[in-house]
């Protein structure tokens, strides 16, 4: 597998769209295994589509794209300025908000910074906000949805190792709201420091923040449904998905009124191009999943791993500093794909909660979608708000820090992921 | 990373006209009508497969699980995620990473464009080869559950996606030689 991981980096680095280098590479270890007919990567690669708890995917892509169509965003955004405008840099507070209430409803953050930048971006530069921090609050504000159910991170961890979906999204609630805390705690230095204006005079009264609430009802009660429907057995995860969808139409045809033909094809154009991305990803992997258990490489990460420590905690924070690395440098979902079977084998064995490693796993990777060299949602951020990189680190350290700070919390504290799976469940 | 910006030829065509996401590609001949077909397809495809999820879903509910609406969903999902998958690489919306190739300049970056395309489109044409064996020998072998549907219908996807993508790499490279010639004096 030494070779293959080879011809994978240096194809990437080359530019190669990585899901053709996975391809490649994985191809590379059949032909070197005598043993081995060349079909079985071209069957592997079949096999990854033709599993049914992998449709939840694509199912609630297209059910975000739908939602994203509905005119649900814009009913979300009032209500979350009621509830926190009158903060210092209210619109900061207000992104936060809308992301964890909009986090209920998309599954991935690319997708969810594009929008929040798209709708909040100019206010914040009519705001006078610092480029490099503005490109920061959007992007942190995306970390939000990984972690609020339902998240494409976490149907994949789920599908792959083997973990109960339910739990996993049940697990991502607390964290998320933790993280949107932290991230206001965070804002709330800054803008004192700086001065950023408040979005409004005074705390909305409340019959502004219940009528609000009211309109955005329907966004608001999906997570909570997604999470009881789960639970009580009413749904599988893709089940579920493909509810999402018909919840979206029926939102966005019958209450909102705001879903047309037009924007319903416009929606699922979106799906077509981000599912033939994910799952071509997902499918060409399969060789790899393969060549990992054929050359027995969990077993032998497993016995360095424990040569070095056998507290589960130590072995956490290892693997969370390696994923940190490799985050920075690699997509989240294909690392999640490469990695899931092996790790969870690893914290299983050494008495790590698997749903507990998931929370800790995915949020540590999509924190690479936001540092440099390689974080695509800084990327677009830091082009929406025309930051320099330097720029959007500095001004954006403390925003990081609170990421970290919940994934060094979530690690010592198991609870705050399994207490709300526990009680439930 | 970039949403695969790097996989577009350094010194773009003109010919090509850039579709915005959703919406469907503009130009003519058979190379943008068969793109036209293609998201026509891969949309129809995901309709189907939530509507059969739905269904199941719905039939389970009721007390009369019908398995067939499981195994047809997966059926229709092969073909979206290969089928769709050109289409994703038509609009050059493949993941990929720039960070070092960025660094050199447009003349060697063109060239490792055209080395990475070339490597990409020969895995293809493996592809296609050996998922069309596949696709011969898993003739006899019924679709999971499903008497009446040879296992073959389902593996030509992979074969069918790829030589897809096969003509899209093809075509993407010719266009990128031209400009190459175009570039040396």
């Amino acid at each position: 597998m030494i070779a293959v991981l080879g011809v994978f980096l240096v194809l990437v680095a080359l530019g190669m769209p990585v899901a053709f280098a996975i391809g490649i590479s994985g191809f590379v270890f059949f032909l070197g295994q005598e043993t081995l007919t060349l079909t079985i990567p071209v069957q592997l690669t079949l096999t990854q589509t033709q599993n049914f708890a992998i449709l939840a995917i694509p199912l609630f892509i297209l059910a975000g794209n739908l939602l994203n169509e509905t005119g649900i965003t814009r009913r979300l955004m009032h209500f979350a300025s009621a509830l926190t405008g009158h903060l210092p840099a209210g619109l900061a507070h207000v992104n936060f908000v809308l992301a964890f209430m909009l986090g209920g409803v998309t599954s991935s953050a690319i997708g969810d910074a594009t929008m929040l930048g798209r709708v909040l971006g100019p206010g914040m530069i009519a705001r006078k906000y610092a480029p490099g921090f503005a490109a920061g609050i959007i992007g942190s504000a995306s970390i939000i949805t990984t972690m609020v159910p339902p998240g494409t991170g976490m149907i994949l961890y789920g599908t792959i190792g083997e973990v109960s979906i339910g739990r996993l999204f049940t697990a991502g609630v607390v964290p998320g709201v933790l993280i949107t805390i932290f991230l206001m705690i965070a804002v709330s230095i800054t803008a004192r420091r700086r001065g950023y204006p408040p979005e409004r005079p005074h705390r909305a009264p409340l019959k502004e923040i219940g009528r609000t609430g009211i309109t955005s009802i329907w966004a608001l009660l999906f997570p909570v449904i997604l999470i009881l429907g789960l639970r009580f057995g009413y749904f599988t995860p893709s089940e579920a998905g493909a509810f999402a969808v018909a919840y979206a139409v029926a939102v966005g045809v019958l209450l909102y009124r705001e879903l047309t033909w037009k924007r319903f094809l416009r929606g699922l154009g979106d799906t077509v191009t981000d599912v033939g991305m994910i799952m071509l990803l997902i499918g060409l992997s399969g060789s790899w999943g393969y060549g990992l258990t054929w050359d027995r490489v969990p077993q032998r990460l497993m016995s360095v791993l424990i040569g070095i420590s056998e507290n589960p905690t130590v072995i956490m924070f290892i693997l969370v500093g390696a994923l940190l690395v490799a985050g920075m440098f690699m997509d989240s979902t294909v690392l999640i794909l490469l990695l899931t079977t092996m790790l969870v084998m690893v914290a299983e064995r050494v008495g790590i909660d698997a749903v507990h490693f998931g929370i800790v796993m995915v949020l540590t990777l999509t924190l690479g979608l936001l540092t440099p060299p390689v974080g695509i949602v800084m990327y677009i951020v830091c082009s929406i708000f025309d930051a320099s990189i330097p720029a959007y680190v500095r001004q954006s350290f403390y925003l990081f820090l609170a990421l970290l700070a919940v994934i060094v919390l979530t690690i010592l504290v198991p609870d705050i992921a399994l207490w709300l799976p526990d009680l439930i469940y | 990373m970039s949403d695969g910006s790097s996989a577009t030829p350094p010194h773009g065509d003109a010919l090509e006209v850039p579709a915005s996401d959703g919406e469907a590609p503009a130009g003519s001949g058979f190379y943008h009508h068969l793109g036209r077909v293609e998201l026509w397809f891969t949309q129809a495809s995901v309709v189907a497969m939530t509507l059969l999820v739905l269904v199941s879903a719905v039939s389970r509910t009721a007390g009369h699980p019908q398995s067939w609406t499981v195994e047809m969903a997966t059926f229709c999902f092969a073909w979206a995620v290969f089928v769709g998958a050109d289409v994703t690489l038509r609009r050059d919306k493949m993941v990929s990473i720039d960070l070092v190739v960025k660094r050199f300049s447009p003349r060697v970056r063109a060239w490792i464009w055209l080395v990475n395309s070339v490597l990409t489109a020969l895995f293809l044409v493996a592809m296609v080869g050996l998922g069309s064996r596949l696709s011969y020998t898993t003739y006899e072998r019924a679709f999971s559950g499903l008497p009446w549907l040879s296992y073959t219908w389902v593996t030509i996807a992979v074969p069918v996606g790829c030589a897809l993508m096969l003509y899209t790499m093809t075509h993407k490279i010719r266009d990128h030689v031209r400009g190459l010639r175009g570039l040396t004096p």
